[in-house]
């Protein structure tokens, strides 16, 4: 392996993009199965995805460098290039506030307990139809 | 305005917060910068009066407050709030520190 691909991950933008569909699609099976926690594990993964996906393309590159394979999704909003887009919309920012509050990948771990009604006020923090995070970052996927 | 200053700011407006709940008896407010520049990450925790009230819904209801009496502008610069219950907080302390990392 040379110099360069040492310091990048393995897994292509186009990778990236295919997982973001796998997990979404994992994630609304989870929310159907009425699986709360698993739901809301998968809910912040997508989050994840979504940046990484639009840190490569704001670097114009095939390849995240692996300084960015960390789960910290405000350092990652940070390193976006989106983050003032987000500042400027108070509601968009809450929204992206209760997630990265609410997940850490230490639910990996946990038997958390996460009912019905959290887990939909993590929905409606995503995929609100103004201001979800998901909705506004589903535009740079 | 320099860091500590705007830590105080913050960490007064959230007693001014919990002042306005006769039942509610704070035990810790800890406010610390997150690792981004200009950026604080909030921990709340409460002895008593958060039993009954659900996790995302006090975070919002500090987070509104802070914003009328400090500015959208300084609420923003608040990346992570939790609010928790000491029984919760005891859990984080020892995901918080690595531990399954």
């Amino acid at each position: 392996m040379n110099a360069l691909t040492d310091k990048v991950i393995a897994q292509d933008i186009t990778t990236l993009r295919q997982a973001y569909q796998l997990r979404k699609r994992e994630y609304e099976a989870m929310r159907t199965a009425g699986e709360w926690p698993g739901a809301v594990m998968h809910a912040g993964m997508l989050v994840e995805l979504a940046l990484k996906i639009a840190i490569c393309k704001n670097m114009d590159v095939t390849h995240l460098p692996k300084a960015f394979q960390v789960h910290d999704l405000k350092f990652l909003l940070y390193c976006s290039g989106l983050m003032n887009a987000f500042l400027n919309n108070v509601q968009l920012y809450q929204n992206f506030r209760d997630v990265a509050t609410e997940w850490s990948m230490e639910l990996r771990y946990e038997g958390a307990v996460v009912t019905a009604q959290d887990a939909d006020a993590f929905h409606q923090a995503l995929f609100d139809s103004s201001h979800g995070v998901l909705t506004f970052l589903s535009s740079f996927l | 305005m320099l860091r500590r200053e705007l830590i105080d700011k913050i960490k007064k407006s959230i007693y001014d917060w919990a002042n306005q709940y006769p039942n509610l008896e704070l035990s810790l407010v800890e406010v610390f910068p997150s690792g981004i520049p200009d950026d604080f990450n909030v921990i709340v925790v409460a002895k008593k009066g958060f039993e009954n009230w659900r996790k995302i819904e006090r975070q919002r209801d500090i987070a509104d407050f802070l914003s009328k009496q400090l500015g959208d502008a300084m609420v923003t610069k608040i990346s992570v709030l939790h609010a928790f219950t000491e029984e919760q907080y005891e859990k984080y302390e020892i995901t918080r520190d690595g531990a399954f990392v």
